[in-house]
């Protein structure tokens, strides 16, 4: 049965502005970097970094870790693979949404705003 | 199922991306063969010192009947179960040997000249190690890396 566990193994966070508050208007930009660190038939280890920035400039959060995808073959290179170039691969969907309450706290917690739950218009996504 | 005694030994074909993989399998595999051989064979040595030595008639029950193709024992499950136990060890021995063997002359695999990117076919006949398929049309998948920017809005 496909699954995916996410590990967040570190957090970085900084307010860039001393202006800004939860309501400041902004647009949220997520920057991504995955990279394969193991595969197996059954598993695929993945690194992660997700570095949330606003434009303009009012705070920098990052989440790093390690995801694990389980499953067959064909179920992990689904989740790798994105329906269209507009859309992001399922996985990184799913490790969005596993860390979007670290995202949603901490921006919480610099007084700045937080960031919509779900991924949206994915703008130059590059696959490598 | 898990056994209570004994392991799975199974037949069939396993595939590995890389020979690290592989070897840690067959480490991983000998690991739980030696360990149950260990706890097995423990058990049948206690119960013929605990018996006073009376060689292996203390371990050979009397209790069975063959019921079909198979044998049934409804009469004396303390023996029946030491005897099937005692079987096992002696199953486990060559498979324990066996393993040892293929992870021994391991190293001799691993200095072939093998492509990159093959993937690796491991057939286990009753939980041994006899073929080793190197697969140069089912290659490995390719390294995924992902970096890209998304408005979340």
């Amino acid at each position: 049965m496909f699954g995916v566990k996410v590990l967040v193994e570190r957090i970085d966070a900084a307010r860039l502005s001393d202006k800004a508050n939860e309501n400041s208007p902004s647009n949220c930009s997520l920057n991504v970097s995955m990279s394969e660190r193991e595969r197996n038939p059954e598993a695929l280890v993945l690194s992660f970094t997700l570095e949330l920035t606003n434009q303009p400039q009012l705070a920098r959060l990052a989440v790093s870790g390690i995801a694990t995808l389980t499953g067959t073959k064909e179920e992990i290179q689904a989740a790798l693979s994105a329906a269209d170039d507009k859309n992001p691969p399922l996985v990184l969907t799913t490790i969005y949404e596993r860390t979007y309450s670290l995202f949603y706290l901490v921006a919480g917690s610099l007084r700045v705003p937080s960031p919509l739950p779900t991924l949206l218009k994915p703008s130059g996504s590059e696959k490598k | 199922m898990i056994p209570e005694t004994g392991v799975s030994a199974t037949s069939g074909l396993l595939r590995f991306y890389s020979l690290t993989d592989v070897r840690r399998y067959l480490k991983e595999l000998l690991d739980t063969y030696q360990k149950e051989y260990d706890k097995s064979s423990n058990l049948i040595g206690s119960l013929l010192r605990s018996d006073g030595g009376k060689s292996m008639e203390v371990i050979m029950s009397k209790g069975w009947a063959k019921v079909g193709s198979l044998f049934v024992n409804m009469s004396d499950s303390e023996k029946g179960s030491m005897e099937v136990v005692f079987q096992i060890v002696n199953e486990m021995k060559p498979r324990v040997a066996k393993t040892e063997e293929v992870l021994r002359a391991f190293d001799s695999v691993e200095g072939l000249p093998i492509p990159d990117d093959a993937t690796f076919l491991l057939y286990l006949r009753a939980g041994v190690p006899e073929r080793l398929i190197v697969d140069t049309i089912n290659t490995k998948p390719e390294k995924f890396i992902l970096n890209g920017r998304f408005k979340t809005g």
